[in-house]
């Protein structure tokens, strides 16, 4: 799950920043020392910090370049024999128009997902309530969304763009796989 | 000696009402909070006209607010006009009623108001048209204000330094400055930067408010929503970050007078925020990741620059400004606290945001509570810190009183405790798929919510104690008509 790795990197981060911040926070009241005194060293510590953040930042870039959630990047990475099945979507005020609420296996699945009226943001939430993937639902356009349902059982659609009052209350569900389970029942 | 004092009365004024608004939108910040954690508590129109008050309020009041303690800091160094400031403070309290009567009719289609949200609030009670026009007018005149200061500011710079190149330093930059002459301060460079930025978003604020009104007046006049969105966010996100900018700026004046350090105008510093003025517009693309209609060669524009706008804070600014501090024998006042504290809100809030601002981790991180995670630790763990730190330094001046001290440190810690405390939650939740501008939490992070709720009212304890300290020293000042010289 990517989301475990996203909070594991931002909590070190911001750990080793905090860490920083409040190190220096409680040399501060001492001296004074010059500035000039302090300033080599602390040059020489921007020029290092200055190159590290450039190195991260080239190596997360070659990371997730590569993993763009655009079909033309996910279509591509599926092999030759992995043809997804299409779902088509329409996003209303409010609730979720299908195409299919069954998936009969596991596998991709391209979704086509559009807008009746306002902004919608179609997102696909597994057993466990987490984020597989999303969309923008947008009004007049269409956009795919490709993604991998390799769990077979109940996924959660729920809206993510404030769509007005019932925002929040904008949800449907499709089964993946052999759908006799009791969460496809609901 | 009379146009100072009717600029620290302009500036007494501003904070005044800054501080009864802000401890408003707080509060209103707590109810949700609590309404969050406890379902049913009230309704859903109730609480979406909420959070969009809380949400212009915040975006927009805070950073007339902010601009008018940077105005005062500046006054001395630019020939800055207090008419000007009083304008603006017309059309920004003029706008905040606006945005309080469209609350109160129920227009809770937050304050990014995606087209075309205010005119089709669907089929269930919502709120009428002219409540969405109200909003609209009412978050333009602020916006309006805004302008007036950024003009005013660019005005003044120019007559100082004789043109705006010099004023962002490209004299520096270049080598020619001439002898003896004094280049832009760093505040000048960062102001300059700011209302350059400031000016840009203009034209396409213009464009999508009145293209939003004439939609709200004849709703068979239909915009691209694409481009209705572009234009939203451009303005939006420009406007949400130059406050940082400002709260930097705010730093720049204030903290070389606790440490006793100079904060130089160098070549870096100019390259730094010459890199900034442009990179912080093309960023603003990152809202639209999940757009998949934006053609991608936009959204790779929109991560590589938004990466590299991470730079010139990090590397430059508050690594000299850490620096500034480092063993300077510097005491540990409220002001100095509150300026350091802005320099971990603005890092670790950066940090955040930098993740979240790839196409590939943005997928699972868009519109869930990471996103107001990391602007809430920009705009109340760094901008406020920096509008606090400023309020703490110029309230002798301004009143020939001062905050109470040891009230403000422990003011102070519960701030840090309930900010970073209510900013942990939000990112675990965010991070494991909480959506945000929902009126519930799922189930699995329910607690969260019930923690964050908690943190929010250690935080509020801590604004109320500063707002009565204020309200103290202000109404001792009115009380007693003393004008310090």
């Amino acid at each position: 799950m990517p989301q475990i790795g996203i909070a594991g990197a931002f909590g070190v981060g911001a750990f080793a920043l905090a860490f920083a911040i409040l190190w220096v926070g409680r040399h501060a009241s001492q001296g004074p020392v010059d500035l000039d005194q302090i300033a080599p060293r602390a040059y020489r510590i921007q020029r290092i910090w200055s190159v590290t953040l450039l190195v991260a930042v080239c190596l997360t870039l070659a990371a997730t370049l590569p993993r763009l959630p655009y079909p033309a990047t996910r279509l591509g990475a599926l092999g030759s024999e992995d043809r997804p099945t299409t779902v088509r979507i329409v996003a209303y005020q409010f609730g979720w128009e299908m195409s299919r609420d069954a998936i009969a296996s596991t596998g991709a699945v391209r979704f086509e997902v559009t807008s009746r009226d306002v902004n919608h943001d179609f997102a696909v939430y597994d057993a466990d309530d987490h984020i597989v993937g999303q969309v923008q639902a947008m009004p007049g356009y269409t956009s795919s969304l490709v993604i991998r349902l390799e769990r077979p059982g109940s996924y959660t659609i729920r809206c993510l763009e404030l769509c007005g009052p019932l925002h929040s209350a904008m949800w449907g569900r499709f089964c993946v796989g052999r759908c006799d389970t009791s969460c496809c029942q609901s | 000696m009379v146009n100072d004092l009717r600029s620290r009365r302009i500036t007494l004024v501003w904070l005044g009402t800054g501080a009864i608004l802000l401890l408003a939108l707080a509060l209103l910040g707590l109810v949700m909070r609590v309404a969050q954690a406890v379902p049913g508590l009230i309704s859903a129109r109730v609480f979406y006209a909420m959070l969009t008050l809380h949400g212009s309020g915040m975006a927009g009041i805070s950073l007339t607010i902010i601009a008018a303690l940077f105005w005062y800091l500046m006054r001395r160094t630019l020939p800055l006009s207090p008419a000007v400031m009083q304008a603006a403070y017309g059309l920004t309290m003029t706008g905040a009623l606006l945005l309080v009567l469209a609350a109160a009719r129920g227009f809770g289609a937050g304050w990014t108001m995606l087209y075309p949200l205010p005119a089709m609030p669907g089929p269930v009670p919502a709120w009428d048209r002219w409540a969405a026009g109200l909003f609209i007018a009412g978050f333009a005149l602020i916006i309006g204000a805004f302008a007036l200061w950024s003009f005013d500011f660019l005005r003044a710079g120019v007559a100082r330094y004789g043109s705006l190149g010099r004023m962002l330093g490209l004299d520096v930059l270049a080598g020619t400055t001439a002898p003896g002459a004094e280049p832009a301060s760093p505040s000048v460079i960062a102001g300059a930067v700011v209302a350059v930025d400031g000016i840009a978003t203009l034209l396409p604020g213009t464009v999508l408010a009145t293209l939003m009104l004439a939609n709200l007046v004849a709703p068979s006049f239909v915009v691209n929503p694409l481009l209705a969105k572009n234009l939203d966010f451009f303005a939006g996100h420009v406007l949400a970050n130059v406050q940082i900018y400002i709260g930097a700026g705010v730093a720049y004046a204030l903290l070389p007078l606790y440490t006793h350090r100079p904060w130089k105008t160098g070549k870096v510093l100019v390259a730094g925020w010459l890199v900034t003025l442009i990179l912080v517009m093309l960023s603003a693309f990152h809202h639209l990741y999940q757009d998949f209609a934006e053609p991608v060669v936009v959204q790779i524009i929109g991560n590589i620059a938004s990466y590299a706008s991470a730079f010139p804070p990090i590397v430059v600014t508050i690594f000299a400004g850490v620096m500034l501090v480092h063993r300077s024998g510097m005491r540990w006042k409220v002001a100095p606290l509150f300026l350091y504290a802005g320099f971990a809100g603005w890092a670790i809030g950066g940090y955040a945001a930098i993740i979240d601002s790839s196409p590939a981790l943005n997928q699972y991180l868009h519109n869930t509570l990471w996103v107001p995670a990391y602007f809430h630790t920009f705009m109340a763990l760094s901008v406020v810190f920096f509008m606090l730190g400023g309020v703490y330094h110029v309230m002798p001046e301004l009143t020939g009183r001062s905050l109470a001290e040891q009230l403000g440190k422990k003011a102070a810690a519960l701030l840090l405790i309930g900010g970073w405390g209510l900013v942990g939650t939000w990112f675990l939740a965010g991070a494991l798929g909480q959506p945000r501008r929902y009126t519930f939490y799922l189930a699995h992070v329910a607690r969260l919510g019930w923690l964050g709720a908690g943190c929010v009212l250690i935080a509020t304890l801590g604004m109320a104690l500063i707002f009565g300290d204020v309200v103290r020293v202000v109404v001792s000042y009115v009380r007693t008509n003393d004008s310090p010289s």
